[in-house]
């Protein structure tokens, strides 16, 4: 178990490693500089890029990243001049962090009742109605749901407000189109594990026992049933937590997505690497945690470690 | 494990808990919107407030993404400029029709040839902190920009004072700079060589003060701390979340307090235009600067809907270097091949067609006309001349011409212009070949002079025709063909030193027809507008000179 965990954690580094120095690579390929302006003269530019070391050789550049890195520096950034990346990361991930956790919620809440709904109805046009709103609800783009939810609820019917999550109510919209993809596929999931439990045997002898409906859906079909849901929560979680772009930009959240792409369009090379660490990080954790929690529910996986 | 099964299955039940009521949160706030808005936190609670006739006015307006710095001496983007006309005042400024009128200094004048000027400053000016505006305030932005390690983007619109680009490059003391402070009121520039419009550049920012006591290049976000960033204009930095939005007080010792009629005016950085017009469409902001061009239809005759003419001239850059432009009479024939009136109605009626160099709608200084009806048509289009001039050349019906590529940036509408162009000069028999590329390899090819013909644009840092000619002044940084036209810059260097408006300013006519006209070095095309959507309520607001509307004295009706 510790020689698997201690495996991982390897895994993870070399892979955050591997993802640094490709992103390095990437923001040195890409044209242009963080330091150009429409007037800014080539003596101008030449201080500059000397004083934030742009004028060393590119390997270089990536060593003394890498030094600094070791030394937990992530570097300041090149366009708002003076505040450390960490700040500004951790800044960011607030609005990010909160609009995430509330769709987190929302998307186990709805998704798996829902799922068990389904699974449970004996009509077979309610089961057919439930699954094509799930198929529209993973095959509709995110951008579609938001900017429909926006012009009706927002601007059409003004039920919500839409610019920023300064109250409880800014984060209906943004939450329902962020979280409509994972809803549905968490409901889905569920359904057909439900159904695949529900015909096991202990379940027919529980039901044999007499026991109550609710201490068979809740002790021994979900327990069982939602095993395919907590692995899909690793990378649903990170998904969340990463932010999207397009409903931070649509809701002026000003959250680590919508920076993430301010910072590849203004060359600020130390906070794309900083935000690029930061979520590569995040995504490597939020698996590693759910293969370790899918082991602890099902001993058999435990047992291949 | 049997145990820990159970914790996790009772995580996941508090979970499911937690959510149900946080969604009852949700509900319960839906059915409060309807009856009070007082339930909404401060922020969006003011808005509210600001439109329905509370007694606090207090304004939102949309800005772009945060970028740069809001330190005159620093890397000042975007947002600085807004930070700038409410919070900071500079020596001079514009009125309404663009006429320098006093603002931190009282009177100033100038020697003969324009070398020498001294300015004295008001003695009621106060930054909001109460203590007194000085020279020292002034003279502080304008040794921290020239400090080499600062990164200031407009510092080299420093270097027309004496000693102060080898004080940049470190070849002299900045102790040896032409600025001096002879008392707390009063500041002589001299300059290195003649500059009669030296009071369009005290507009830029270099020249713009920052506070001696708290503003230091040490201290390296003095700038984004409102107990350290004091403003000596209407207005001052009261609040500020990075990234989200910037607000502006009152500054309660500013010397026409009186006038300044908002309690507050927040600046909420957004980015996407849908977002910006729903925003604006529900009440959440007030005013929507650079609205997308769509809104014209959308608002069109309503109050709402306002705009400002923008200091800005899109044109074609002919590359002297390389064939077949090295001939005037290849550049004539393509420029007056143009339909300048057919690419606006391709890419918009904010587009205007325009044959000066200097921004069309730029107004003299002299009576107020504006540039392009003072230049009358610097080039007349006619497609027959044209074909003439090109078979002049050696081209008849555009035989024997090299491959001809245009390049331009892949943004906005320039692929359409580029279109629209591309079939313009096939009807004068040439066949040009449409190159795109990624705005920054463009900046770095156009700068390198590798480009045939290339897509340029220019708006003016301060106003003046000077912003723009000199660019193609021998030696300019921004003379990207390398240019050279032993009369041209006879000319400029005579409009330098000429102190008269009106004889400057015929210099200056001259030497854009040697530009435009005669070497047909450059084309113009078209200029544009800027569109705002604006609360009908909000009145008092101005068209500055530079292109953009001014609301610092602007008031709303309750």
């Amino acid at each position: 178990m510790v020689k698997y965990l201690i495996k991982r954690i390897g895994i993870g580094l070399l892979t955050l490693f591997v993802l640094v120095a490709i992103t390095f690579t990437m923001t040195k390929l890409m044209p242009g500089s963080p330091l150009q302006s429409k007037n800014i003269t080539g003596e101008i530019l030449e201080k500059m890029e000397e004083k934030y070391g742009l004028n060393k050789p590119v390997l270089e550049q990536f060593f003394i990243y890498c030094k600094n890195l070791l030394h937990g520096d992530l570097g300041t950034s090149y366009k708002k001049v003076g505040t450390e990346v960490t700040d500004i990361i951790l800044s960011r991930i607030q609005p990010t962090l909160r609009l995430g956790i509330v769709t987190f919620l929302l998307t186990l809440v709805v998704g798996v009742s829902a799922g068990i709904a389904m699974a449970k109805t004996k009509s077979n046009f309610v089961r057919g109605l439930w699954l094509s709103g799930l198929t529209l609800g993973v095959s509709v783009p995110n951008f579609i749901v938001a900017l429909l939810l926006l012009i009706i609820f927002g601007v059409q019917l003004r039920l919500f407000p839409i610019l920023g999550l300064d109250t409880p109510m800014h984060y209906v919209l943004p939450a329902i189109a962020q979280g409509l993809y994972p809803i549905s596929a968490v409901a889905r999931l569920t359904q057909t594990s439900y159904e695949d439990v529900m015909r096991q045997d202990y379940v027919t002898m529980a039901r044999a026992k007499g026991l109550s409906s609710t201490a068979i859906t809740f002790r021994h079909i979900l327990k069982n049933a939602l095993l395919p849901v907590i692995t899909y929560m690793g990378p649903m979680v990170a998904f969340l937590l990463t932010g999207s772009v397009v409903i931070e930009n649509l809701y002026t959240i000003p959250g680590i997505g919508k920076e993430f792409v301010n910072a590849i369009s203004n060359h600020d090379y130390t906070l794309v690497m900083g935000i690029t660490i930061f979520i590569g990080s995040i995504i490597i954790i939020c698996n590693m945690i759910s293969d370790l929690v899918c082991s602890f529910v099902d001993p058999r996986i435990k047992n291949t470690l | 494990m049997k145990k820990f099964k159970k914790v996790i299955a009772a995580l996941l039940c508090s979970a499911m808990v937690f959510a149900l009521t946080a969604c009852g949160n949700n509900a319960e706030g839906s059915s409060n919107t309807g009856s009070s808005e007082a339930t909404q936190s401060p922020t969006s609670g003011t808005t509210e407030t600001a439109s329905t006739g509370g007694d606090a006015k207090n304004i939102i307006c949309s800005e772009q993404p945060e970028n740069g710095e809001y330190d005159p001496a620093g890397a000042t983007a975007y947002v600085y400029f807004d930070y700038q006309s409410y919070c900071l005042e500079g020596l001079i400024d514009y009125d309404s029709e663009g006429t320098v009128i006093p603002a931190a200094a009282t009177s100033w004048e100038a020697n003969d040839d324009g070398t020498v000027w001294t300015f004295h400053l008001r003695e009621d000016g106060y930054w909001s902190d109460g203590s007194k505006v000085t020279s020292a305030d002034f003279l502080n932005t304008i040794t921290r920009a020239l400090d080499p390690a600062k990164g200031a983007w407009y510092v080299d619109a420093l270097f027309l004072i004496q000693g102060a680009a080898d004080a940049f490059n470190g070849t002299a003391s900045i102790d040896d700079i032409g600025v001096e402070c002879p008392d707390d009121l009063t500041i002589v520039f001299t300059l290195a060589s003649p500059c009669a419009n030296f009071l369009d550049y005290v507009r830029l920012p270099v020249y713009m003060p920052s506070n001696v006591q708290y503003a230091t290049n040490a201290d390296e976000a003095w700038d984004t701390d409102v107990t350290k960033n004091l403003g000596n204009g209407p207005y001052h930095m009261s609040d500020y979340k990075s990234g989200e939005y910037i607000t502006f007080s009152p500054n309660e010792y500013f010397h026409d307090r009186a006038t300044v009629k908002f309690d507050s005016l927040t600046f909420k950085f957004m980015d996407d235009d849908q977002a910006k017009t729903s925003a604006y469409k529900t009440g959440e902001i007030d005013i929507l600067t650079g609205a997308p061009y769509y809104v014209q239809d959308q608002y069109a005759g309503q109050a709402d809907l306002q705009d400002a003419d923008v200091l800005v001239t899109n044109y074609i850059l002919f590359n002297i270097n390389m064939a077949p432009f090295d001939n005037v009479k290849v550049r004539q024939a393509f420029a007056l091949a143009v339909s300048r009136q057919g690419i606006c109605d391709v890419i918009g009626s904010c587009y205007t067609p325009s044959t000066t160099f200097v921004a069309a709608n730029y107004k003299s200084k002299v009576d107020g006309t504006k540039w392009s009806e003072l230049q009358g048509t610097l080039l007349d289009e006619n497609l027959e001349t044209a074909k003439q001039l090109l078979a002049e050349a050696g081209y008849p019906n555009g035989e024997g011409l090299p491959t001809i590529t245009y390049t331009y940036p892949s943004m906005s509408y320039e692929a359409d212009v580029a279109q629209v162009l591309q079939m313009q000069w096939a009807q004068l028999g040439v066949n040009v070949e449409l190159n795109a590329m990624e705005y920054e390899v463009y900046v770095n090819a156009r700068r390198a002079g590798e480009l045939q013909l290339a897509r340029h644009q220019w708006t003016g840092d301060y106003n003046d025709p000077a912003t723009w000619l000199d660019m193609y002044r021998d030696g300019n940084s921004q003379n990207d063909i390398s240019w050279y036209n032993e009369e041209y810059n006879s000319i400029m260097t005579a409009s330098a030193s000429e102190m008269d408006a009106a004889a400057r300013q015929a210099l200056l006519q001259q030497a854009e027809e040697i530009l435009v006209s005669q070497d047909t070095v450059i084309c113009p095309l078209f200029t544009t507008k800027t569109l705002y959507l604006v609360n009908p309520k909000i009145s008092g607001q101005y068209k500055y000179v530079m292109g953009y509307l001014d609301f610092k004295f602007a008031d709303i009706a309750q």
